[in-house]
């Protein structure tokens, strides 16, 4: 009780939903029509709809029956595709169709052909390109480095690798978590460290912020829109939770 | 009988709490939304078909999560209260500790907090065995049932602390009634067993008993070492029928 008083404090600025208990390892985030967002199962190819207005929430798919297993860590979504992918680095593409509701769909499978350099953490799509947010690097040289990955969607296949120096960003250690990036910067998201940070694409540290304990056990999505800041967060048994944030979230 | 009175009062007592609490949400419905209500249906989880549903938002405003945790306290206590008096009553017998009664009551209290604390979180199942291990390390119970009543008051601590109030209510009421009837009809008490669980209900029938007497009493008189007919047809093959 004590620890509950100290730790307390008001968010104004801040909306948070609970899903139902079957939607609680929530991994991704991409942003859907109609002001909602696409969350996607951590364990298996599914895909849901929350509103955030409203707080409907529906499967909209689930990739074959029985729906494919996996460790399925980021969603992204173009004008014709949602995409998922996996720790592995295995990328599905399905065909991305309005007003899509339980359907039971096929995928196109790609192997990016990470599985031997990274531990997939994130999922961004922009400009005809997927970005590839690495959480955990395999080869020596990588170490201590966030490593972001440029995947064409024109030739599917790896264009770029970016590597930026955490000493750099003054930075002891990020585990990243999630992505999100836009022509100006880039923002990731920690779990472990339950941060998020900003950076400009040469690797300069513009912001960082901690998120509160109480409102993010486990954050693992991050999506930004129309100046919203929105966390999908795993629930723990509970039922995972989407915080709509309008602004930065601060501490 | 002996538990007429016990059993009015503890009746009458959760007639008025149900009383109570209708009066309240009634009177003033803004209670409801601080509730302690309802938290099983969150912990379903397993991969599940089609979803579909609404989600429901969160406060995690400081200020209202103090009032949910102490109405959930107040009800934990109302709940328990009763659990102390049946074992006060029934259980009266010699090293009946005071403290004892006390940890009843406020066991559940401790770990309905912890419990909040700690939601959320692989922790949690950790946590729940320090506390078991925590609590039986401390008390020396001489006897099972205590036990009981330990577990009781930890299982409802825990039902309020995921906010399932209502799962502490139906255990505690059960338990405080069962009790009463064992404790009405003498349970299990030397005197009851002798009376009900007899070798006569045993072997179901009581000319079987006799024979079953008769039969034992010709064994002991012809094999006093307490060998069998069959070992003795098989170490002297002419013995067939030893005891003919």
């Amino acid at each position: 009780m004590i620890l509950l008083v100290l730790g307390c404090r008001v968010d104004e600025n801040v909306q948070q939903w609970q899903l139902p208990a079957e939607i609680d390892e929530l991994s991704g985030l991409a942003i859907g029509p109609d002001d909602t967002v696409y969350l996607h199962d951590d364990e298996v190819a599914a895909v849901y709809r929350l509103s955030l207005d409203s707080g409907d929430v529906s499967t909209i798919f689930r990739v074959e029956q029985p729906v494919i297993e996996g460790d399925f860590e980021g969603i992204a979504q173009t004008a014709t595709h949602i995409f998922l992918i996996t720790s592995q680095g295995e990328l599905f593409r399905v065909p991305r169709e309005s007003n899509m509701s339980e359907a039971i769909v096929s995928a196109d499978v790609f192997d990016t052909g990470l599985s031997g350099i990274c531990e997939v953490e994130g999922l961004h799509a922009l400009e005809n390109h997927l970005y590839i947010a690495c959480k955990k690097a395999y080869l020596k040289a990588d170490k201590g480095t966030l490593l972001l990955i440029e995947y064409s969607l024109a030739s599917y296949s790896i264009t770029q690798e970016l590597r930026l120096d955490l000493r750099d960003v003054s930075l002891k250690k990020f585990n990243t978590s999630a992505i999100w990036l836009d022509t100006e910067r880039i923002v990731l998201l920690s779990a472990r460290q339950r941060k998020i940070i900003e950076l400009t694409w040469s690797g300069e540290l513009l912001r960082q912020f901690k998120l509160d304990k109480s409102r993010h056990p486990q954050p693992e999505g991050l999506v930004i829109a129309n100046g919203r800041f929105i966390i999908a967060d795993e629930g723990g048994g509970n039922g995972g939770r989407v915080a709509i944030y309008h602004g930065w979230p601060t501490h | 009988m002996k538990s007429a009175k016990p059993l009015l009062q503890i009746t009458s007592y959760y007639v008025f709490l149900a009383l109570l609490a209708g009066l309240l949400v009634h009177f003033f419905p803004a209670l409801t939304q601080y509730s302690p209500i309802g938290g099983t249906e969150n912990l379903s989880t397993g991969i599940g078909e089609f979803v579909s549903g609404k989600a429901k938002p969160i406060n995690v405003d400081s200020f209202n999560q103090m009032i949910s945790l102490a109405i959930s306290l107040i009800g934990l206590l109302l709940l328990m209260e009763p659990v102390a008096w049946i074992y006060m009553g029934a259980r009266r017998r010699k090293g009946r500790e005071q403290s004892f009664v006390l940890t009843v009551l406020l066991l559940p209290v401790v770990v309905a907090g912890i419990v909040i604390i700690v939601q959320n979180s692989l922790a949690l199942a950790f946590s729940l065995a320090g506390i078991v291990a925590a609590v039986r390390f401390r008390l020396t119970l001489d006897d099972s049932l205590d036990a009981i009543f330990i577990f009781l008051a930890i299982g409802a601590g825990l039902a309020a602390g995921i906010s399932a109030l209502e799962i502490a209510a139906v255990v505690t009421i059960f338990f405080n009634y069962i009790m009463l009837l064992f404790w009405e009809l003498d349970y299990a008490d030397e005197v009851s067993v002798n009376r009900w669980f007899t070798r006569t209900w045993m072997h179901n029938d009581s000319v079987d008993e006799v024979s079953l007497n008769d039969s034992e009493s010709e064994q002991s008189a012809n094999n006093p070492t307490g060998e069998t007919h069959a070992d003795n047809v098989t170490k002297d093959g002419n013995q067939q029928d030893a005891l003919r």
